[in-house]
């Protein structure tokens, strides 16, 4: 009987290694679109979370909730740069300082005079397409990593920790 | 549980930090030679149970297992529990170390409460004990949850609203915890009593 218990009490547990309790941020500024999706490291968005972004000076840019996703979009004239804080509730907090790509925007504003393409905006092109690629999938990498070999050396820290201890107590 | 850095205003996080500080430095200093292995393990034990995760609606929490350390280990819950979250801070980036004082006082001062109703419990027989045992892992993540509304809404957060998501999201751990704590120390009781026996102070 006290078997069954402990085994149902064990399945009631999800034994997974992740950790929704750091909040991650992933957020792009490009031709003057400000994205910024949020979520716990586990996966699940920030349900309408209130947020802030700040610029440079530390004035508030925009404020508010995230959708029911985590996410929130916004066009129109950005800030060089921008400092988003995601409030997750209960103490949880996240913060990412990001830069908008300035430079795409004046690649756009600019009239195609020649037919010849301009190795440089390919280059700025592609970097910007292979930057936001990148961090997707460094948020997806994220989502699904097992840190079970971090909290088994864990372990093995705080043993040494307390071997250390013990050794400074015998003296 | 784990506060991350920036939440807290800075009045908040300099006095529970002070007090943090000091509670974690009174509990190395009465710590006994022959304690340091148990509170190893049960900082191990602690270190763990943060990952383990009960999903609560459309998030989750993490066990929180103070109740647990603080019976084996009374005033030496301090060490223990300031070295798994420094550990945690470092690897994980759970919680952070501006908010570190914070965290051991959150969830290390009600792991005395769960000392106090462990050493009832042991004075008890039958029913009564049961009681205390599941007491002594469901009180202090209680307590914790209090403490951890107190400093938030010290902070500027709105008490209500902050209280009530954290109460609801724990009541599935105090009950877990309680069932684990009621089964384990009955089991240690009946197998290795010598485990329970604390005399930890000097």
């Amino acid at each position: 009987m006290k078997t069954k218990i402990f085994i149902v009490i064990l399945t009631l547990l999800s034994f997974s290694t992740a950790f929704a309790h750091k909040l991650n941020i992933l957020a792009f500024a490009e031709n003057n679109v400000l994205t910024v999706n949020s979520y716990f490291a586990d996966g699940t968005p920030c349900r309408e979370c209130a947020f802030q972004v700040f610029d440079a000076e530390g004035k508030v840019f925009a404020e508010g909730k995230l959708s029911n996703d985590g996410e929130f979009s916004r066009n129109g004239k950005l800030p060089a740069e921008m400092k988003i804080v995601v409030d997750g509730g209960m103490g949880h907090r996240g913060e990412q300082t990001i830069t908008s790509s300035a430079e795409t925007e004046t690649v756009n504003e600019e009239p195609v005079q020649s037919t010849s393409v301009d190795t440089a905006q390919i280059r700025q092109l592609i970097r910007e397409e292979l930057s936001k690629q990148t961090a997707e999938l460094k948020a997806e990498i994220d989502k699904g990593r097992s840190h079970l070999d971090m909290i088994i050396a864990g372990i093995g820290y705080i043993l040494g920790i307390f071997g250390i201890a013990m050794i400074v107590k015998k003296k | 549980m784990h506060i991350s850095e920036g939440v807290l205003s800075a009045p908040v996080l300099i006095s529970t930090g002070a007090a943090g500080a000091a509670l974690t430095v009174f509990g190395f200093y009465k710590m006994k030679t022959e304690m340091l292995a148990k509170t190893a393990l049960m900082s191990s034990l602690f270190f763990v149970g943060s990952f383990i995760h009960i999903p609560v609606g459309p998030t989750s929490v993490h066990l929180v297992l103070n109740g647990l350390v603080g019976a084996v280990l009374g005033v030496c819950a301090f060490p223990a529990i300031m070295v798994a979250l420094v550990l945690q801070a470092l690897m994980f980036q759970f919680g952070g170390f501006t908010t570190l004082g914070t965290n051991i006082l959150v969830m290390a001062l009600p792991a005395l409460a769960g000392y106090y109703l462990f050493r009832l419990g042991m004075k008890t027989a039958g029913k009564k004990r049961w009681a205390l045992f599941f007491l002594t892992g469901g009180v202090p993540v209680l307590l914790s949850a209090v403490l951890l509304s107190a400093v938030l809404a010290l902070s500027g957060s709105r008490l209500y609203d902050t209280a009530k998501a954290i109460f609801l999201m724990h009541i599935p751990v105090i009950i877990i915890e309680g069932i684990v704590s009621m089964y384990l120390f009955n089991f240690l009781n009946k197998v290795y009593p010598d485990f329970l026996r604390t005399e930890y102070e000097n």
